[in-house]
């Protein structure tokens, strides 16, 4: 768990030490600097630890896991449920090109932008000229915080094609199965039931729709759960090293999504407070180890997390941007958003006038309108947390709250105060974390001692709900059999964002795709469009930009400087008046329904 | 020699789950009752579209599964 978040970590600050101030983001770049760090590194740990040694304890455990999963009938199941799951997301990330709608809007134009660009400057984009053109798909690419797109491009810069991109978050999935059993073990779950519980977090239908997606919603609710399992030591005593890790992994989760920024002080809050809890019971006044341990935590996760808000804040002059942040009625930072009226765009209209926990008791009891995805609103928890998470966490708090630890306590109060103070808490995607906690509760409870009848019926229950889970999970319309059948058949360029997600993604991009395949060519984009990743193409062939239409002549002539071939804009963009001037201009395909233009320039 | 026996004994930092009191497991019989009435809500939740999904899904397999031995 250490050694992966200080091998993102690695790759954060490598990617960062190339890509700026400078522009020597590539992949053989990266290679060496990468080989030339972890190849030190090992010398180090060579010379310094025993790793034979510790190559041994793994193999023991490995071998100890093993025989614990094949000899026990629940974790036999929830095993090869869990490895069907694995290879059925592979196989559909190595077939299916990225279809999420955030993943085509920001998160992957992102790592477009730096991998041609072989640098993180912001690229320019109709958002900067806000007031000009108004708000479109691109206005995150430059404002949304992106440490884990860092892993999303190193994920694709080096092998020169996105194909791997789409299994990132299914490490992060597999990561959070280790902390959930790191942190069921700490709190005293038998090692058979705390691996249930990291594998029954893993079966959760919004874990695993998350698991194959490029949102990034999965690997934040990880780190979470690896930051709660490295701050709390159990029986032991907590390590100075864990308390940096910890740190860095919330710094990740900052620097990855505005939230972190309320997750944060929320964690200090369980450092401090497990802190002083443990010197009240030993009757220490270590008051200069609160101090030690919050700045080792707090250092690394402002460290990771701070770029991308003081990025902003330099450029644009609001951290948050573009969002207008206003306190007590006073304006602080200015912005063309509101995070009302973001939230509101997206907000169910089932869930209309309710309150915050009828939100919750509707969204978990799952009335689902289109089936388990990344992206649904009205479930995601599966039928698990509603029936035994949920009331497990109730019970296994008021026995620890019973025993009077507040250490262990908090390792549930407060993720519990991060999904009530989260303003979208509705949407299961941004509070996956709170599925661990209920999978480990449960844990806890089952691994006491029960009546041998009560104790198989609990057992049946949870293979029953798991097996229609992770069946359910993945009866997608995405993922319909005969639309495997048939993307197999077709060849894989023709396996488009466009021809996967029509109700979403205009033909016009798979217009210039089939006009570039082979050839690849500079594509212009004009203000007003959704999503630009798809312009790329498949194994990102293309350079895409964005040229502002500031005048006739200095567009031609920035059209012109990038040898643009191809050019999508909408019917009501601002570049229409130059086009319409010009004789450079020939329109190759037109879609009516989503009003976007594709034009050949010949300049 | 002066005798840190007392200091040594003394876990450094953080060791403390001495537990004061023991309390009951975490179970209660009441949890049983809650998980069979939160189920009975669950599956009683209608989910037309769901199960149509899994249907389709199933139909669609089974379907390349018996061109597939034609």
């Amino acid at each position: 768990m250490m050694a992966f978040v200080l091998s993102t970590a690695q790759i954060i600050v490598t990617t960062f030490s190339l890509g700026l101030p400078w522009a020597k983001l590539t992949a053989i770049n990266l290679v060496i600097l990468n080989v030339c760090l972890s190849g030190s590194l090992l010398v180090l740990a060579i010379t310094r630890l025993d790793m034979l040694g510790s190559l041994r304890e793994l193999k023991d455990a490995t071998i100890d896991v093993y025989t614990l999963v094949t000899t026990g009938s629940i974790l036999k199941i929830l095993a090869i449920l869990t490895v069907f799951a694995v290879i059925w997301i592979i196989f559909l990330a190595a077939l299916y090109p990225p279809i999420e709608w955030d993943a085509l809007m920001y998160h992957l134009p992102a790592v477009g932008h730096y991998m041609q660009q072989q640098s993180l400057v912001d690229p320019v984009l109709p958002i900067d000229a806000f007031s000009k053109y108004g708000i479109d798909g691109s206005a995150w690419i430059n404002s949304f915080p992106k440490n884990i797109e860092i892993l999303f491009l190193w994920a694709t810069i080096i092998p020169g094609t996105d194909i791997l991109v789409d299994m990132v978050e299914l490490v992060f999935g597999l990561i959070g199965v280790i902390a959930v059993y790191s942190l069921a073990s700490k709190l005293g779950v038998g090692r058979k039931w705390a691996i249930s519980a990291g594998l029954i977090f893993f079966l959760t239908p919004i874990v695993l729709a998350q698991s194959r997606s490029n949102n990034i919603d999965l690997s934040n609710s990880a780190l979470i759960l690896v930051a709660l399992a490295l701050l709390y030591s159990g029986s032991g005593r907590r390590q100075p090293g864990a308390v940096i890790v910890a740190g860095i992994a919330v710094g990740i989760v900052v620097g990855a999504k505005w939230s972190g920024l309320l997750f944060l002080p929320l964690f200090l809050i369980i450092l401090v407070g497990q802190r002083l809890f443990w010197n009240a019971r030993d009757q220490l006044s270590r008051f200069h180890k609160l101090a030690y341990e919050s700045a080792i935590f707090l250092g690394p996760a402002v460290l990771f997390g701070s770029y991308w808000y003081l990025k902003n804040w330099y450029l644009y002059s609001n951290p948050l941007w573009p969002f207008k942040i206003s306190f007590l009625g006073l304006k602080i930072f200015s912005g063309p958003l509101t995070q009302k009226a973001v939230l509101a765009r997206t907000f169910p209209e089932q869930l209309q006038g309710m309150n915050m926990l009828h939100k919750l008791w509707v969204t978990w009891q799952e009335f689902i309108i289109f089936g388990y995805d990344s992206d649904m609103k009205l479930g995601g928890l599966g039928v698990f947390w509603f029936v035994f998470g949920l009331p497990a966490i109730f019970y296994t708090l008021r026995w620890i709250v019973k025993r009077r630890d507040l250490a262990q306590a908090m390792i549930f109060i407060v993720p519990i105060a991060m999904l009530l103070l989260h303003p979208e808490n509705w949407w299961t995607r941004y509070t996956m974390f709170i599925a661990g906690l209920g999978a480990i509760a449960f844990a806890k409870i089952r691994s006491g001692e029960h009546r041998l009848e009560v104790a198989r019926l609990v057992d049946l229950a949870l293979v029953g709900m798991m097996i229609y889970s992770t069946v359910a999970s993945f009866s997608t319309s995405y993922y319909q059999p005969q639309k495997i059948v048939a993307l197999i058949n077709r060849r894989p360029g023709k396996n488009t964002s466009a021809s996967l997600r029509p109700e979403i993604v205009s033909q016009a991009y798979d217009h210039v795709i089939k006009q570039t395949a082979g050839k690849p060519a500079n594509v212009a984009y004009g203000a007003g469009l959704d999503f630009t990743y798809p312009l790329w193409g498949p194994g990102l062939q293309n350079r895409v930009y964005f040229l502002d239409p500031d005048g006739l002549a200095s567009w031609i002539a920035k059209l012109r400087d990038k040898h643009i071939k191809y050019l999508l804009v909408t019917t009501t963009g601002p570049e229409q008046k130059y086009i319409k001037k010009s004789s450079l201009f020939n329109r190759t395909f037109f879609d009516q329904r989503w009003g976007y233009e594709v034009y050949k320039f010949r300049g | 020699m002066k005798s840190t026996s007392s200091v040594d004994k003394k876990p450094k930092y953080g060791e403390v789950f001495s537990i004061e009191q023991e309390a009951d497991e975490a179970t209660s019989p009441g949890f049983l009752v809650v998980v069979c009435f939160l189920f009975l809500i669950y599956a009683t939740t209608s989910r037309p579209i769901l199960y149509a999904s899994i249907y389709e899904w199933f139909s669609q397999l089974f379907a390349i599964g018996s061109i597939a031995n034609m």
